[in-house]
């Protein structure tokens, strides 16, 4: 190209500058928004056992154990769980000024493997447990301090690490707590 | 305003002979006098010699006018054309001929254009087609790859009364029940699409009357693989020809791993599922091995 084309295009190719950043900006922030700050990427943790800054509260992972055989229904019987599988607890307290910053927050047991698995799951309904979260609940105000115990259906082959704690305002950042 | 282009070669452009040496005035923006030696007067002077003299060129060729002509002489060489439509027809031509003539092909084009579109619409992929669904097709105890998780149709039945936590449910169709097997691969998920799909594509999405938890109501966990029985209202006609359709998004389809399985049902089995009136209890989700 001569350099009379660049003379006689010099405008239209400025003004194409501006144009394509224009052009490209939605759809790359809007898979920045999706991808990144829609799932938790970056994670917050601290020394085993440790206490992690997340969401204005304080939090840490006190214990973690297979209770399998320790489940019951509401005749407190023992509770009937699928070959193939165990339940495994997560023990969490928190320090929070106000809990309800923490409200609706999705706590994931995560195995040595990577794998990720849901509280409360499916597999123990009808399981005299209570609906795991990171607030106290109960009425009045709540305490500073307090435990909460969440319930989790892996594998038998499959080996928990570290539990997460993530709130969809504070994506891609969550708590990682390792017992 | 006059202007007088002077002593250049005039082509008149109306048939009339050139004037190799001529003036042309124009006078309120229209040719007032053409010829030689034309007295200036007040008017404003161009010389033109050398130059060649013409009316403005203004849609100077085109073919739209030969439009009804078209398939007159379609074998004819460059030089008949010449001879036979310019030479013959074209002097044939009216104004007014040349203007209906236009008016016809521009019709004819207009009419051409949206057959053409309509022929390429129809013909070639549209945007559903091109982001639809990547589909893993299979058939029934085969698992299915869908990346996040994996499915197996384990077996297909039916029932013209089905019941649920003690209630039943008739159907002026058949119950179409497909028991499948769905396993989380690392992070827990729903399934959130389920339908059959008939030879004509239209699709039916598992039946609201019954509590389907296993659409969209269940988080699958990674490795621990769940089964129930999912079930499907469709019109008799159709049960014979359908294949259920699995993915994980409950709307957005588009560029999703969807899997396919068409059902082996035969019109014998239609037949026998309809004339039993006992309501057919459905399976519930379970864990499974």
């Amino acid at each position: 190209m001569s350099g009379q084309w660049w003379r006689r295009n010099r405008w239209g190719l400025l003004a194409l500058v501006p144009a394509l950043v224009l052009a490209f900006y939605a759809p790359i922030h809007d898979f920045h928004e999706r991808y990144w700050f829609g799932k938790p990427h970056q994670p917050l943790s601290a020394a085993p056992g440790g206490w992690v800054d997340y969401a204005d509260a304080r939090m840490r992972l006190v214990d973690m154990r297979d209770v399998t055989t320790q489940v019951t229904d509401y005749d407190d019987k023992p509770f009937k769980l699928p070959a193939g599988v165990r339940v495994w607890s997560a023990t969490l307290e928190f320090v929070a000024a106000d809990s309800d910053k923490i409200i609706g927050c999705q706590l994931t047991m995560e195995s040595a493997a990577g794998s990720t698995f849901e509280a409360n799951p499916n597999e123990l309904f009808g399981a005299d447990l209570r609906y795991a979260g990171c607030t106290p609940g109960g009425i009045g105000t709540p305490p500073p301090q307090y435990k909460t115990v969440a319930y989790f259906v892996l594998p038998s082959t499959a080996r928990p690490v570290a539990v997460r704690v993530a709130l969809a305002t504070k994506l891609p950042r969550y708590a990682r707590l390792t017992p | 305003m006059s202007i007088l282009i002077k002593g250049g070669h005039v082509v008149p452009g109306d048939g009339a002979p050139e004037l190799p040496r001529a003036d042309v005035l124009v006078s309120g923006g229209a040719i007032a006098a053409v010829g030689p030696d034309l007295p200036a007067g007040g008017a404003s002077v161009i010389d033109a010699t050398g130059l060649v003299v013409l009316p403005g060129l203004v849609d100077s060729h085109r073919h739209v006018w030969q439009a009804p002509l078209r398939g007159v002489g379609a074998d004819l060489t460059l030089p008949d054309y010449f001879r036979v439509v310019l030479g013959r027809a074209l002097p044939a031509y009216r104004p007014e001929d040349a203007r209906l003539a236009s008016r016809l092909g521009a019709v004819a084009l207009l009419v051409l254009a949206l057959a053409a579109g309509a022929l390429i619409t129809r013909n070639t992929p549209d945007a559903d087609a091109r982001q639809g669904p990547y589909v893993r097709a299979g058939r029934i105890g085969q698992t299915l790859d869908l990346g996040d998780f994996d499915v197996r149709v384990l077996s297909v039945r039916g029932a013209a009364v089905i019941s649920q936590s003690g209630a039943t449910h008739d159907t002026s169709g058949i119950w179409v029940l497909v028991t499948v097997r769905l396993t989380s691969r690392h992070k827990p998920i729903g399934v959130g699409y389920m339908a059959l799909r008939d030879e004509q594509g239209r699709t039916y999405r598992s039946s609201t009357r019954v509590d389907q938890v296993l659409e969209g109501g269940w988080t699958l966990q990674p490795g621990v693989p769940v089964a129930g029985e999912v079930a499907f209202e469709v019109p008799v006609a159709v049960a014979t020809h359908v294949a259920i359709l699995l993915a994980k998004p409950t709307l957005e389809l588009r560029l999703a791993a969807m899997a396919e399985v068409p059902l082996p049902i035969d019109d014998a089995s239609v037949r026998s599922w309809k004339a039993q009136t006992t309501p057919v209890p459905l399976t519930k989700p379970a864990v499974t091995s």
